[in-house]
């Protein structure tokens, strides 16, 4: 069942989301070789509390932490550890923050020294390429199947390959709602949900080189791997769809 | 809000379907009701697989009926 945000209630997503993009924007500059993936849920705890935003991860049954820390062939739901980061890492940094009852959701994916080789600058340039693709698809008027189709024809043109368990989903009240929004066509577009004014969505592009299946990571209780540990990424905005147009709240 | 034993109740059921986002949809036993599922952590550290027409137990929260937690393949 999609829950619709009155204009109301996305105003609040709208300032939960602001405060997410600041404490990204405050954590990113941070990383650095040799800090453990913990420093990284310590200064996002730190950040988030300085906005004023609760942390909203830790409202999911189980998952203690303010983020999800996955590194190379970790692709989602890692949290942070022990774990010192080395120079070359992939390292995607997923938050979410809580604000007067709602959360938003947001990703990004770097490389940890700031020097990616070629091949990891393309790879991560065309999964930031797609969300954009993907949020230019979030009208009223078009529907989930062609923000799917967008994701997808951007990654496999590029040669990598969508993680196909993974899907970006509605966010409100609760950190996933309704509707799933795959990163691929899985049917007929014209068959797939409208997409209409008071949903929010949190658009994600989770995405690897070399194959598109998860498997669980052995041993842990939360963390997923690529099957084949080829390296991944993810991309996410919380964006929030209305009459006039779609405004990207992280 | 901590949650307490008797604020849980067991159920058995049979998965019908794998959905994206590692969720389950499940069958109550000797009923029509579907539920959404996830694993618990024990069972996706122990890399126990589930797929469709396997038998699971499972906790629905009294405050969440809706969502349950797979803790046993039966």
């Amino acid at each position: 069942m999609i829950i619709y945000k009155t204009d109301a209630e996305i105003e609040i997503m709208r300032i939960g989301g602001e405060k997410l993009k600041t404490v990204m924007k405050k954590l990113v500059p941070q990383i650095h070789v040799g800090m453990t993936t913990n420093d990284i849920n310590t200064l996002a705890e730190k950040y988030l509390s300085e906005q004023g935003a609760e942390i909203s991860f830790n409202k999911v049954e189980g998952y203690k932490w303010a983020v999800c820390v996955p590194i190379n062939e970790q692709v989602v739901h890692t949290p942070p550890s022990k774990r010192i980061l080395k120079e070359g890492d992939i390292l995607t940094i997923d938050i979410g923050a809580y604000y007067q009852g709602f959360h938003t959701d947001h990703a990004i994916t770097l490389v940890v020294g700031g020097k990616p080789t070629p091949k990891i600058d393309k790879f991560l340039l065309v999964g930031r390429e797609a969300l954009n693709l993907a949020i230019e698809q979030a009208q009223v008027g078009n529907r989930v199947g062609h923000i799917s189709e967008a994701i997808e024809k951007k990654i496999t043109e590029a040669g990598y390959h969508i993680m196909k368990q993974l899907t970006g989903h509605g966010v409100g009240r609760d950190l996933h709602e309704d509707p799933f929004i795959p990163g691929h066509v899985t049917k007929n577009i014209e068959k797939t949900m409208k997409l209409k004014a008071g949903m929010v969505l949190a658009l994600e592009v989770i995405y690897s080189m070399g194959s598109n299946e998860i498997a669980y990571e052995k041993g842990q209780e939360w963390s997923i791997i690529t099957a084949n540990k080829s390296l991944s990424a993810c991309f996410e905005h919380t964006v929030a769809i209305t009459d006039k147009n779609t405004l990207v709240l992280t | 809000m901590k949650e307490e034993a008797g604020d849980f109740i067991v159920l058995e059921g049979e998965v019908l379907e794998n959905l994206p986002n590692t969720l389950f949809r499940v069958k109550v036993n000797s009923s029509e009701k579907i539920i959404l599922c996830y694993l618990s952590g024990k069972m996706r550290k122990n890399y126990i697989k589930i797929l469709p027409g396997d038998k699971v137990r499972f906790e629905l929260s009294r405050y969440d009926m809706e969502r349950g937690r797979i803790i046993y393949r039966v």
